[in-house]
């Protein structure tokens, strides 16, 4: 660590970002829901709960993923005049297998996605990742890409449901949406009477992103103020470094005069 | 322009591709799609019944207005474990599809809200507070909560539920008819009587549409009883649930007229439809239920009392009316009506008109200026009045 | 004949009950994102009504005219984002080529418009509710043109409103960590609470 503060962190981003970081960027940094504000109408409509919102990431990420790929094999033969046409119909194609696929092996989640479901291809998430990164960028990278922003937008919903669901019921639910082969609650506590059903509707869910979106702000900020603080702190090293330079200069100057 | 085929060729590939590959998709999903839908369905039948028997499963297409259709739930054994009524009716936004499970002896099971397009919010209420209590309940005795906070909601599920009873528990009435006259088919309301104790006067019909019998529906300690005579007013029965009717068993298929009324209950009521038998005669029309012979102070017959029953505006309005043996009206007299006062006097006023006449002119009785606002308890008097003119030409014509 | 509390009550429970923004967050983006200004927000509501409302005809016709005999209802999603894109494209040729001053109130919101989930939404949920089962055939594309039509209506609305109260928002003092999107979605949930209390009119 006491090296790397010496590094300067303005050039940090500069520096060729590794497959590793490329993955975690889309978790925290560049969270496609709390910092890019991303595909918000599924975040908010789909997380009443914690599987429901997980629901929607798999699939979300599997679209993602799918369409990252076709679009940066084809970046090559398609004209940029009809690139948006291609990529809405390449996308579309995805959002329908993966509706149909749900439709027959998770029927519940199907059910309560409801028209989220088509609705992902209008999410500009996966538009935006097609044209700003897999258009222009190598397979490979676009799959880590694409798993990265999936993994990150699912993170996201996951942290909203248990919110909500938290609140609205007082346990968390499991088996109910996803095919599981179980089912049962991973925390229950059993404070029927404190439930705050306001949390299920459209109010909660509203009220809970802006909650989260407040303390990722609050982070973002602290942050920042971090690197202000130590970026003001790297520039006092140098000066002091520089003056001990000019020092050691004056005095083996000095020496030689001496 | 080659750049422009290009690009048409390039769409035209990426579309043909993305086609093959959807069908490709559907053919693998599509049987467990369909089984799905299926399942769902009948997941709602294994929420009501969970030992039923999906393979063995009795559809029976029912397509009233309400009642869609009726399951028989069978379990492994093959023992009866119920039935299942799925019925549609008018929610908050959009019809509901409401299932009610129903044991054997019509106590209800479960109901069950299988689609709604009500908000989520008050649909859940409903399903949460209010559908647990019908449980347990007979189905044609249901105690509704009055106020849910989702009435809409609510009333789409009493909707079904009285509509099913139908199915289920039998009409008590038919019943009673049915054990008199093997061959009774419908019955229809004759005569609404303005009495404490007596009720109704009902026909019995037969398949051929013809009148077997009649029936008087009385009430006996909060209990409906049902006093069957045939065409000839010969006693048939009492039926009755809890009240003791053996009193009279040795009177069955004596005349009314002949029988002695004991001083009970039963007996009271029995001596007030002596008292109207066999003082009237009865008339099937549409709004004449019988007649009385008219006699003034000293005993002279003069004429006919009519009592007519029509449909107002607030209900059943009965109207005696008076006519003479020459076949003039000489009086009208309102027995009941719930009509609005200030609407239903102009109109009788305007009737008087007539007294001394012996046939209404349309154009007179039911002229705009008397009628409007009023035309419902116009038409009615306009009905009866008609009728008992009816009644008499075809009284004098025997 | 189709009675006509049908459509009323059609255009309250669109535009009120289940608003599209606030009861199915439909179009969050734009209101996120261009309801800083009434100027701009009515600019993206006029021109999401007219593509709402056309688009909910087009997509009606192909789905119970060509999609639903033909037994290929599974491609409805494919289908109905194209009809909705390519006619985002013909309506921003048309008013470039007919009023230039048009253009340049509603041009710009039209691109952004192929990816409002609104449009796509409301379709999906006209071709989902299913008239034609309670209205027939034809008689269901009017209700469910008058449901887009309170749709957008309803979008409008919100809209405006909250442009309205995002411009008092800039005034007043918010902590640093909610200023901006955290405390506008803070007020859209309790402006969501008011319209919960909606629920019974129709």
């Amino acid at each position: 660590m006491a090296e790397k503060t010496k590094k300067n962190p303005m050039k940090k981003k500069k520096q060729q970002l590794g497959q590793l970081a490329n993955f975690t960027k889309g978790i925290i940094r560049e969270n496609p829901i709390f910092v890019f504000l991303l595909g918000m109408c599924p975040a908010l409509a789909v997380t009443a709960t914690l599987e429901t919102g997980v629901g929607m990431g798999i699939l979300v990420i599997f679209v993602l993923t799918a369409s990252n790929i076709v679009v940066s094999l084809i970046k090559n033969f398609i004209p940029d005049e009809i690139r948006i046409p291609s990529y809405i119909v390449i996308i579309a194609t995805f959002v329908t297998i993966v509706g149909m696929l749900t439709q027959a092996y998770a029927y519940a989640l199907y059910q309560s996605l409801g028209i989220f479901i088509p609705l992902i291809v209008v999410n500009c998430l996966i538009m935006g990742r097609a044209t700003a990164y897999a258009s222009k960028n190598d397979v490979k990278s676009s799959i880590i890409d694409g798993l990265g922003m999936g993994v990150g937008f699912l993170a996201a919903l996951a942290l909203i449901g248990i919110t909500r669901e938290l609140f609205a019921t007082g346990a968390i639910a499991y088996g109910v949406y996803l095919p599981l082969p179980f089912e049962g609650s991973i925390i229950n506590t059993s404070m029927y009477l404190f439930n705050m059903n306001v949390f299920v509707g459209p109010a909660g869910g509203f009220i809970v992103i802006g909650i989260w979106l407040a303390i990722f702000n609050a982070r973002g900020n602290y942050l920042k103020k971090k690197k202000e603080v130590e970026r003001q702190a790297w520039i006092e090293e140098k000066k002091k470094e520089a003056a001990e330079r000019k020092r050691k200069k004056a005095m083996e100057k000095a020496g030689e005069a001496a | 322009m080659l750049a422009k085929l290009r690009m048409a060729l390039i769409l035209f590939i990426i579309g043909s591709l993305s086609g093959l590959s959807i069908v490709g998709v559907h053919r693998l999903t599509e049987d467990a799609i369909a089984h799905n839908e299926l399942m769902q369905q009948y997941d709602d039948y294994v929420v009501i019944f969970p030992d039923i028997d999906l393979s063995d499963l009795q559809e029976e297409d029912i397509d009233e207005d309400i009642i869609q259709r009726r399951i028989d739930a069978y379990d492994q054994n093959g023992d009866l474990l119920g039935y299942i009524f799925v019925g549609r009716a008018q929610g908050h936004s959009g019809m509901n599809t409401i299932l009610v499970g129903v044991d054997p002896s019509a106590d209800i099971v479960k109901v069950v809200i299988s689609a709604t397009d009500d908000t989520p919010n008050y649909a859940q209420i409903i399903i949460d507070d209010y559908l647990p209590n019908l449980s347990n309940q007979r189905i044609d005795e249901v105690d509704y909560d009055t106020s849910t906070g989702a009435t809409n909601t609510y009333n789409s599920v009493r909707t079904v539920i009285d509509a099913a009873s139908l199915h289920v528990a039998g009409d008590p009435a038919m019943e009673a008819y049915l054990s008199v006259f093997d061959d009774a088919e419908r019955y229809a309301t004759n005569f609404v009587f303005d009495d404490e104790a007596l009720e109704e006067e009902i026909n019995i019909f037969n398949a051929a549409d013809e009148i077997i019998g009649y029936a008087y529906i009385a009430f006996i300690d909060d209990e409906s009883v049902y006093i069957i005579f045939d065409t000839d007013d010969v006693y048939q029965a009492t039926v009755s649930q809890d009240v003791d009717t053996s009193v009279y068993d040795d009177d069955i298929g004596t005349k009314i007229a002949d029988i002695e009324p004991e001083d009970d209950d039963l007996g009271l009521i029995l001596a007030e439809l002596k008292d109207l038998l066999t003082n009237s005669t009865r008339v099937s029309l549409e709004y004449i239920a019988r007649y009385f012979e008219l006699y003034d102070d000293e005993d002279s017959h003069i004429g006919y009392t009519y009592v007519g029953i029509a449909d107002g505006f607030g209900g059943l309005n009965v109207i005696d009316i008076h006519i003479n043996l020459d076949g003039e009206l000489i009086e009208y007299e309102v027995v009941r009506s719930n009509d609005t006062p200030d609407y239903i006097n102009p109109v009788l006023e305007n009737f008087e008109q007539f007294i001394g006449d012996s046939s209404l002119s349309e154009d007179d009785a039911l002229a705009d200026d008397v009628t409007v606002g009023a035309t419902r308890s116009a038409t009615s008097i306009y009905n009866i009045i008609n009728a008992a003119f009816e009644a008499h030409a075809e009284r004098e014509g025997e | 004949m189709i009675s006509p509390t049908v459509f009323f009550v059609a255009i309250v429970s669109s535009m009120l009950i289940n608003n599209v923004v606030l009861m199915r967050f439909l179009g969050i983006c734009p209101f996120l994102g261009v309801s800083k200004r009434t100027e701009s927000a009515l600019g993206m509501s006029l021109a999401v009504m007219f593509v709402m409302v056309v688009s909910s005809i087009l997509t009606y016709i192909i789905y119970y005219y060509i999609l639903a005999p033909l037994d290929i209802t599974f491609i409805s999603t494919i289908a109905f984002i194209l009809v909705i894109a390519s006619l985002v494209q013909l309506v921003e040729l048309f008013i470039k080529k007919i009023s230039k001053k048009l253009y340049k109130g509603l041009g710009i919101y039209l691109p952004l418009i192929v990816t409002n989930c609104a449009i796509l939404g409301v379709v999906e949920i006209n071709i989902a509710q299913g008239y034609p089962e309670d209205y027939g055939l034809f008689n269901g594309l009017w209700v469910a043109t008058t449901s887009a039509f309170g749709a957008a209506l309803g979008f409008a609305l919100i809209m405006f409103a909250f442009s309205s109260i995002r411009e008092r928002l800039e005034a007043a003092e918010v902590p640093a960590a909610w200023q901006g999107v955290p405390v506008s979605l803070v007020v859209a949930g309790i402006m969501a609470l008011a319209f919960l209390g909606l629920g019974g009119i129709v």
